[in-house]
């Protein structure tokens, strides 16, 4: 496991947004690997959420910042950060990674000792409460989820998260309240 | 004034995500904090990261997915360079020619971009830039035709013309279904921004509920709201509370819900830009 806190970051070589972007976009390893360290978790925790798995998330993580640099070249900063783009590759390939799970039984028949590998690495290694959050994330209606997802993990304003989900900001605040209830209520079932 | 309850969450909101600690947020609220503190309680849970949630061997695995992928784009655009230095050194004549027409080119599209009109072809290349730059519309109609990516939209004002973007989500109440399952005759909300040449790139689209319909309703007449009635169902995950389905309970399945990620030709992957 990462503990967190135990090595002393490095200084940050792209301290402004406009710089990592043109950074990343001239392909610079330095640049990539700032927001790797930046990024990682941040993203593996929206996979996991969303798909209540450690190796989904793991596989959904890890393809993140493939598509990433696949696609740095058509990517213009414009003022959004730049991991508000990584969170919407993000986004896509846990939904990919949705559409994989409806097609396939949950364990491989063909390697049943991975499969269950996979699953106690889930038992022992995610906190329980992990596990329950992501259980009710799952449950809750998509735009709970959503309103959710775009205020608390990826920390998006209520003007920002309006204009994503085509709403007033009134609106957001209230969805944002009935959701906050809907999860408080799923985690307490 | 009194303040409604879900403005008084969102300040405490802003100020956990600020990184006030849950009893100050609390202690400025005291006749509230009863009732506020399960819901700040499950704002945290969800703020609080997992640091510890992804193990180290994943995370070198994935940092080494992502620095080989680094290479092999570096390793691309160079061999592309050289590929293009060579053919400008080995082919002088050619490469004049090449760069006179390139500049006829971008005379022809700039001059185009000056009169406000852009060549068709080159829309789809410049569609992130103006999408993000235009203010954003509201179109609402009957669906009239379908051709792949664009749709025509009868309106109060005529008929417009809707283009799906990279970033195009569809929305069967609030799930998210794929592009493919828009029908003709289906009333939709639009939500997008207007391009040069006045279509409308489209950012949500969202399928209205369908009234009961007499037999001569025409061409929609057939296609009632029903997305889901495309094969391979499935499973959805939205549990007990999920979104209303369309009538016949075959509504989307949940691994449709990608929207603009869903399927391979639409998901917008990495480059959108945004």
């Amino acid at each position: 496991m990462r503990v967190m806190g135990e090595a002393v970051p490095a200084p940050k070589a792209f301290e402004r947004e406009r710089e990592l972007a043109d950074a990343l976009r001239a392909l610079d390893a330095a640049a990539w690997r700032q927001l790797f360290e930046e990024q990682y978790e941040r993203v593996y925790r929206y996979a996991y959420l969303r798909l209540g798995n450690t190796a989904e998330a793991d596989d959904v993580a890890a393809a993140v910042f493939v598509e990433a640099v696949k696609g740095i070249r058509r990517f213009r900063f414009r003022g959004p950060p730049v991991a508000a783009w990584l969170l919407r590759i993000a986004h896509n390939e846990t939904v990919d990674a949705l559409k994989r799970r409806a097609r396939r039984p949950v364990a491989s028949l063909e390697h049943p000792e991975a499969a269950e590998a996979l699953q106690a690495r889930d038992e022992i290694g995610v906190a329980d409460e992990w596990r329950d959050l992501a259980a009710a994330m799952g449950k809750l209606r998509a735009s709970h989820r959503e309103v959710l997802t775009l205020r608390l993990i990826e920390g998006r304003s209520v003007e920002e998260a309006a204009r994503l989900l085509g709403k007033k900001p009134g609106a957001v605040k209230v969805l944002q309240m009935r959701a906050l209830k809907a999860l408080h209520s799923k985690l307490e079932q | 004034m009194r303040k409604r309850q879900d403005e008084i969450v969102d300040e405490c909101v802003e100020r956990l995500l600020a990184g006030e600690p849950l009893e100050d947020v609390l202690r400025s609220q005291p006749g509230r904090a009863a009732e506020l503190l399960p819901l700040l309680r499950a704002a945290l849970s969800l703020r609080l990261a997992p640091h510890e949630l992804a193990d180290e061997l994943t995370r070198s695995d994935a940092e080494r997915g992502m620095l080989s992928a680094l290479e092999h784009e570096t390793e691309r655009s160079r061999r592309f360079a050289s590929i293009c230095a060579r053919w400008l050194q080995s082919r002088p004549r050619h490469a004049l020619a090449g760069m006179a027409a390139a500049v006829l080119v971008v005379s022809a599209v700039g001059g185009g971009a000056v009169a406000g009109v852009r060549p068709p072809l080159l829309d789809s290349f410049f569609a992130d830039s103006r999408e993000s730059q235009t203010s954003s519309v509201t179109r609402t109609g009957a669906i009239v035709s379908l051709d792949r990516d664009l749709l025509g939209l009868e309106t109060a004002e005529g008929i417009q013309r809707i283009a799906r973007s990279t970033l195009t989500i569809v929305l069967l109440g609030e799930q998210e279904i794929p592009w493919d399952n828009l029908r003709v005759g289906q009333e939709v909300d639009v939500r997008g921004s207007v391009r040069d040449d006045g279509t409308v790139a489209a950012d949500q689209v969202h399928i209205k509920p369908q009234p009961q319909r007499g037999p001569d309703r025409g061409a929609g007449a057939g296609n009632n709201n029903n997305p889901g009635s495309s094969p391979g169902r499935g499973p959805s995950d939205d549990g007990p509370g999920a979104a209303p389905q369309s009538p016949g309970n075959q509504g989307p399945k949940q691994d449709d819900r990608g929207g603009p990620g869903s399927g391979n030709n639409n998901r917008p992957s990495a480059g959108q830009g945004r």
